[in-house]
């Protein structure tokens, strides 16, 4: 008898355990940092965070600085707007004004390896110079965010920004 | 001996009872918590989706469509119906027939995701081309539409249309409709030179477009979009409304002179006194939200379906 209902009780408790449970399953689900060519090992817990700490800042950044409307850029989209091979990045987030109105963007990617790192650079020092000829004529009110915008490595990192405050970005994404 | 367990058993029987009462206690916990959780992630995502219309009133279609209080629909002018003398006359004829039945949307909390807009599909227009200034590059950027049938940039003109590059292929709007051939071509040009040009000319420029569009595509539906006006917190302040309100008119003549479409969008996203809602316009009283242009793509789907 005494075993019967302690194993009732112990499924009870089981039951109880994975109501509560679940709703995380569908909050890390909605996670929107991108992830590129993942092949990744369930195990790899590393590359998990590093998911997180991207997209966190990524959030942290539209959180603590004033934007237009923004919005994310997905993988498909890489090579088009800013000219990046997706194989050269392993994880990334970035935003671009959705409404065509501001030259305000930014973004964090986590390069493959330094010649990746490299490559990114290249191709984000490029879409700043577009982004300033284009808007030059365009918002000259606005062209004081190039004043201090940056494209900067760090180990396989890329960090850039064009926004109405670069070095609070600057902080933010290193 | 006998006795000894006779009352051995007495004493397990409550015992046993009151476990079983801690088992049932225990199991309809964990159904509530079953239930609070579903529940409250439910609630959450409602939220999330619904964000970006919960803090208008709009309305929604029977076929789900959510637009502004005055119906798009209404305020298009086709050109082929010579009784439609203004978009104001259009709106009130409409709106007294019942043809649409209007549902009010009256919270987010009481929406669901699958409730909600999105009428209109990439699918549809598939083989048209929008040709506009920054505020059209939005539609790619929003991802409401393929880039591949948008031909606009930041400071496009009407007369940028014909003779000016719209990206880094060289190519201009006009020729790259040629390489296209859409089925629709949909315009919205004008702010900028509204900004920066006499009126006359930028009419000039624009009923040229106009022309060349017309006698190159015969057989394409072509229909013009309203310049949008600006906020009344706006960080254009060289436009003025009211040249808005007058180069409007003036597009909406050549329109139904040359047997092309226009739709008054302006009066669909304008208060009573003629400013951009800003319910509807970005931070700078002059481009678009996201929601702006899904009730422009619910309008055309729904007028060219």
């Amino acid at each position: 008898m005494k075993k019967k209902i302690l194993i009732a009780l112990c499924a009870a408790f089981c039951l109880a355990l994975c109501g509560c449970d679940g709703g995380d399953d569908t909050k890390n689900n909605s996670g929107s940092s991108s992830s590129v060519n993942s092949e990744k090992d369930p195990s790899d817990n590393n590359n998990s965070s590093e998911t997180a700490s991207v997209k966190n800042k990524a959030e942290q950044l539209l959180d603590e600085v004033d934007f237009p409307s923004m919005v994310e850029v997905k993988e498909d989209k890489l090579e088009i707007y800013f000219g990046i091979n997706k194989d050269d990045v392993s994880e990334f987030a970035a935003y671009i004004c959705g409404s065509g109105a501001a030259p305000d963007e930014f973004g964090i990617f986590k390069a493959k390896d330094a010649e990746s790192a490299a490559n990114i650079k290249a191709a984000l020092d490029k879409r700043v110079q577009s982004q300033y000829d284009l808007f030059s004529s365009y918002t000259p009110d606005a062209m004081y965010r190039f004043d201090d915008d940056f494209v900067e490595v760090s180990g396989t990192t890329v960090i850039y920004a064009i926004c109405d405050n670069n070095e609070k970005a600057k902080e933010i994404l290193k | 001996m006998k006795r000894k367990k006779r009352s051995m058993k007495q004493r397990n029987v409550p015992g046993a009872t009151v476990a079983l009462y801690i088992v049932m206690v225990v199991v309809i916990l964990g159904i509530c918590a079953v239930v609070f959780v579903i529940g409250f992630n439910a609630l959450n995502s409602n939220e999330s989706s619904n964000s970006s219309i919960s803090r208008s009133s709009g309305f929604i279609l029977p076929n789900n469509e959510v637009i502004s209080s005055s119906s798009s629909e209404n305020s298009f002018v086709d050109s082929s119906d010579e009784n439609n003398s203004s978009s104001s006359d259009v709106q009130s004829e409409s709106s007294s027939s019942d043809q649409n039945v209007w549902v009010p949307v009256q919270s987010s909390s009481s929406s669901s995701e699958n409730t909600l807009p999105m009428n209109f599909s990439k699918e549809f227009f598939k083989n048209d081309l929008f040709i506009g200034d920054s505020i059209f590059t939005g539609l790619y950027l929003y991802e409401h539409i393929d880039q591949e049938n948008v031909a606009a940039r930041v400071g496009y003109t009407p007369y940028g249309a014909l003779n000016t590059a719209f990206d880094g292929r060289g190519i201009t709007a006009l020729d790259y409709a040629k390489q296209r051939s859409p089925k629709r071509i949909f315009i919205l040009l004008g702010s900028n030179a509204l900004d920066s040009s006499e009126i006359n000319a930028l009419k000039n420029s624009y009923s040229n477009m106009l022309t060349t569009f017309k006698s190159e595509f015969p057989s394409a539906k072509i229909c013009c979009i309203s310049i949008t006006p600006v906020a009344r917190k706006t960080d254009y302040v060289n436009v003025k409304n009211s040249d808005v309100k007058l180069m409007n008119e003036y597009i909406k003549e050549q329109c139904k002179a040359l047997g092309i479409d226009y739709y008054d969008l302006c009066s669909v996203i304008s208060d009573d006194d003629g400013y951009f809602l800003e319910e509807y316009a970005e931070s700078d009283g002059m481009h678009f939200k996201s929601k702006t242009y899904k009730v422009l793509l619910s309008a055309l789907q729904k007028k060219y379906s």
